[in-house]
């Protein structure tokens, strides 16, 4: 009894690893492809029938697997959304805003199933939500295409598929068989060739996983002769648009796939690996011989060119530009992985888990630290040893290799993340009905992969913004003389150890007198601020709660917005910077580090304590001399630097430790900066610049007010790092809450 | 580096068996009082270092160390428990302790006594007079030759937010 219980729950266990690498898989997938939908929205119908077909095998293989693990809501779901995209391939055509919209909620849709899956096991939560979006999509169906579409992949409405083919203006009918097929005619077949192997596959690997257990056998061979009699049908479709003569050798293999297969549908023959494997040779050698039969009609058939001939083609001149984009580079190698038939993973690439790229940083990171021990260690000193510094040498060199293919590892190109604002700006716009144009640069900047993660939503907050504050409506637009469309621009370039990220707009730019006049209501600035220079006038639209809008829309107005933008720019150690030009548009400017994982820092030395400033955020520093220093009534310091005044923090002060030495002119003050506010630090010394890896302090301690973590230093002693803006605040707060 | 005993340590034979048995203790001695951990908790012991400052914590958080790249925060028993500072010497170590909820964290004691076998029927409940607020950061009391050990729970002592005056409990026990 006990080993039927286990063997269930190694089958139960199995499965739930089936599931959640389908929710991986799935979900990598649709975030990968659904930039794909954006060009949709082009004229460029070469792109649109490469990417279409990209789309439609992701849903397709989500389609797939879903009905193999009776998620019945989420198979409808991409069932449906499948059968709108196989209309589009069909008429691969500018599609309508409306149709993209209802293909990126078909994207949405999904992801909701998938996540609901993840919880909960089961899709049934989410059924009233899909048969809405299911209705919605359907009106988007074109019925012809709907048959048309059906069958090849869906038996369950099926007409003879050559019933369907008179419809479709691509596919002339088979009556009058031309001498030569169209290359897209060409591309057609491949395309069904590479379903008819893709439903193959699917069947070999449920077959596997479904030979041990009875229960789930039963329902496989009921799944697999069905599935069988689709991939008969098209085998015989392949057979008939091919129009070969009937003695060319890939119709002698299709008979005899379609002999076999019909065995194998009426249950003569077994369904089992067996079969399953010589009917998958046959298919697979038929499929090779096809394309040799058909291919002396096109140059390349991996490559495809669309020919004049296509009906339906309204601008055969875009395929010109088309050919020598960047994004055609891309695109050929996505659509790689469908000429070679039945392959699902991109061999290139491994997918490893988050956590242990982690633990490889932690590890590298020790062994960094480990290394500036050991070469540094006191015992070694003074002493002459060349043979030790070349080894030392070189290990310094190797680690220092090792590091940086480490960091590599985490970046990715800032693409996708650019790519998803393309359909937030076309969502924005058309809901507040002005027309804007998405342009972006530097896409291919390479960027901590979690950092990236985190740029999201800042990045949605403040394009929506522009949109909807920046960006004039179409008439207005026109009555100042610009274009009816606003651009708003994208843009990501390095500077330094910074990755810089821009967004521009061209609308009207910050109103400098709606912003003043709200600040002064809400108490942000002294009555009429008109001293206040714009860039201080600018940060009060960060400030929580702010709004100007004069009706709340569900686009912005809240007032929550840009001060979450701040606070998760901060987060990431970035700072945000906003520059206006009133009636010529606004341009807000992220600074984020590359990696969270290091940082450069400026070591101070504070008594016996060690400070680490982040190097952005040191302006300047210097020796004093006692005429610039002035002390207040209330004891506070200031230093004259040129015109400017600034408040000087002693940090031992504000840590409460032993101080090195108090006379500030015998120490040095360091100007720090941070969202534009600037204070003084008073230390012993510099000691250096260098790079280095944060940790946090301990979870015991918890937050120290003032520290963003610390660092471990040459010497194997800690020093602490300073958290300036906190530092900032601390200096700014009554002089009683320091004791 | 005054390393009394380690883990890791080749003198120390028979790591595993430490780790896993149950009635292994850690007795460290406090001024004139032992303590006894239980063996589980306890990772390593290293001898005194420099100890960098954090600020702003409780007194009795002395700071953190560098343990091999990790950052370790320690803690002075005697602060902890209520008893009076005294000057670091060559017997102070730091008693590296593991806790699910707080990770690891160092102790410092006056000095490592032994390992020392406590078997079940040696242990009795701490005696009435502490009971109440107090008993709840000590398991129970060990009988060993004519002195008493405390044994310590090492989750209360670190988590709770008030010193321990443990002096008054000291006072108990002898009375």
């Amino acid at each position: 009894m006990s080993s039927k219980l286990s063997s269930q729950l190694a089958q139960i266990e199995e499965m739930q690893e089936l599931v959640n690498d389908f929710i991986h898989e799935s979900l990598a997938n649709l975030e990968r492809t659904e930039q794909l939908v954006e060009s949709l929205g082009t004229d460029d119908i070469w792109l649109i029938e490469q990417n279409i077909r990209v789309l439609f095998r992701t849903f397709h293989s989500i389609k797939g697997v879903a009905g193999f693990l009776q998620l019945a809501v989420l198979q409808a779901l991409t069932h449906e959304a499948e059968t709108l995209l196989d209309g589009i391939r069909k008429r691969p055509v500018r599609q309508s805003e409306e149709v993209l919209q209802t293909i990126y909620r078909a994207f949405d849709g999904i992801r909701v199933i998938i996540r609901a899956v993840e919880q909960h096991q089961t899709d049934v939560s989410t059924r009233e939500m899909a048969d809405e979006l299911i209705a919605h999509i359907q009106q988007f169906i074109v019925p012809d295409e709907r048959i048309d579409l059906d069958g090849n992949v869906v038996p369950q409405h099926t007409p003879p598929a050559s019933a369907a083919k008179p419809d479709t203006p691509k596919d002339p009918p088979p009556a009058t068989p031309p001498a030569q097929l169209t290359t897209s005619e060409i591309e057609q077949i491949h395309q069904k060739a590479y379903l008819l192997l893709d439903e193959l596959h699917h069947l070999a690997e449920r077959e596997k996983l479904h030979a041990q257990n009875p229960a789930l056998l039963e329902k496989f061979l009921e799944d697999g002769r069905e599935c069988v009699e689709r991939v008969n049908g098209l085998i015989s479709e392949l057979q008939e648009e091919s129009r070969l003569p009937a003695d060319a050798p890939a119709m002698t293999l299709a008979q005899s796939a379609l002999v076999f297969s019909d065995m194998m549908a009426a249950g003569d023959l077994a369904l089992n690996d067996v079969t399953l494997l010589t009917l998958q040779s046959q298919v697979e050698s038929f499929v090779e011989a096809l394309k040799e039969d058909i291919a002396p009609h096109a140059d390349s058939a991996t490559a495809p060119v669309i020919e004049p001939s296509v009906l339906l083609d309204p601008l055969p001149d875009s395929l010109l530009d088309v050919q020598t984009t960047p994004q055609n580079v891309m695109l050929d190698d996505q659509a790689k992985t469908f000429d070679g038939g039945a392959t699902y993973t991109d061999r290139s690439e491994i997918r490893v888990e988050t956590a242990k790229l982690d633990r490889l940083f932690d590890l590298m990171s020790e062994l960094v630290t480990l290394q500036t021990m050991t070469l540094n260690n006191p015992d070694l000193h003074n002493l002459n040893l060349p043979n030790f510094q070349k080894s030392a040498a070189m290990l310094a060199k190797n680690i220092r290799q090792l590091q940086g293919v480490t960091m590599s590892m985490r970046m990715t190109p800032i693409e996708i993340l650019f790519a998803k604002m393309k359909r937030v700006t076309r969502e924005v716009a058309t809901h507040v009905g002005k027309r804007v144009e998405l342009t972006m640069s530097g896409a291919d900047t390479e960027m901590d992969k979690n950092v990236i993660e985190l740029m999201f939503d800042p990045l949605v907050h403040i394009i929506r913004n522009a949109i909807d504050h920046g960006i004039e409506s179409p008439a207005e637009r026109e009555r100042l003389g610009k274009p009816a469309t606003g651009v708003i621009h994208l843009g990501a370039m390095y500077e330094g150890n910074e990755i810089l990220i821009t967004v521009r707009d061209d609308g009207a730019g910050l109103n400098r007198k709606k912003i003043l006049q709200r600040a002064v209501q809400r108490g942000l600035v002294a009555q009429n601020g008109e001293s206040l220079t714009d860039e201080e006038v600018w940060k009060c639209i960060f400030e929580p709660g702010f709004s100007t809008a004069e009706a709340v829309t569900d686009v912005s107005g809240r007032g929550v917005g840009m001060d979450v933008v701040k606070q998760n720019i901060a987060k990431m150690r970035g700072s945000v910077q906003v520059r206006s030009r009133e009636g010529k548009g606004a341009t807000v400017t992220l600074r984020i580090p590359l990696t969270l994982a290091s940082m450069d820092v400026i070591l101070v030395r504070v008594g016996r304590a060690h400070y680490a400033i982040p190097v952005g955020a040191v302006r300047q520093s210097f020796r004093p001399s006692t005429d610039d220093i002035t002390t207040t009534m209330d004891g506070l310091e200031v230093v004259r630097v040129r015109e400017t005044l600034y408040t000087i923090v002693r940090l031992h002060e504000i840590f409460q430790h032993p101080a090195g030495n108090t006379a500030i002119t015998s120490g040095i003050l360091v100007i720090v900066e941070t969202n534009g506010r600037k204070v003084c630090l008073f230390v012993d010394e510099i000691v250096g610049q260098q790079q280095t890896v944060i940790k946090p302090l301990a979870k015991y301690i918890g937050d120290v007010r003032g520290l963003n973590g610390c660092m471990i230093l040459s010497d194997g002693t800690i020093g602490l790092i300073l958290d300036v803006e906190e530092l900032i605040r601390i200096a700014e707060e009554p002089a009683e809450m320091l004791a | 580096m005054a390393q009394t005993f380690s883990n890791t340590d080749d003198d120390f034979d028979g790591l595993e068996e430490f780790n896993t048995l149950q009635y292994k203790y850690l007795v460290f001695r406090l001024g004139s009082e032992e303590y006894a951990l239980a063996a589980r908790h306890v990772s390593e012991i290293v001898g005194m270092q420099y100890i960098t400052i954090v600020p702003n914590l409780d007194r009795h958080i002395r700071g953190v160390i560098n343990l091999r790249g990790k950052v370790i925060p320690v803690v002075d028993s005697r602060l902890r428990f209520g008893l009076e500072e005294r000057e670091y010497d060559e017997r102070t170590c730091i008693v590296l302790a593991q806790e699910e909820e707080y990770g690891m964290t160092g102790l410092i004691v006056d000095a490592v006594v032994e390992v020392a076998d406590i078997h079940e029927e040696q242990i009795s409940p701490p005696p009435k007079t502490i009971k109440g607020t107090r008993s709840r950061y000590i398991l129970g009391m060990a009988k060993h030759v004519d002195k008493v050990r405390m044994i310590l729970d090492l989750r209360s002592i670190l988590g709770d937010e008030h010193i321990i005056q443990f002096q008054s409990i000291e006072e108990s026990v002898t009375a």
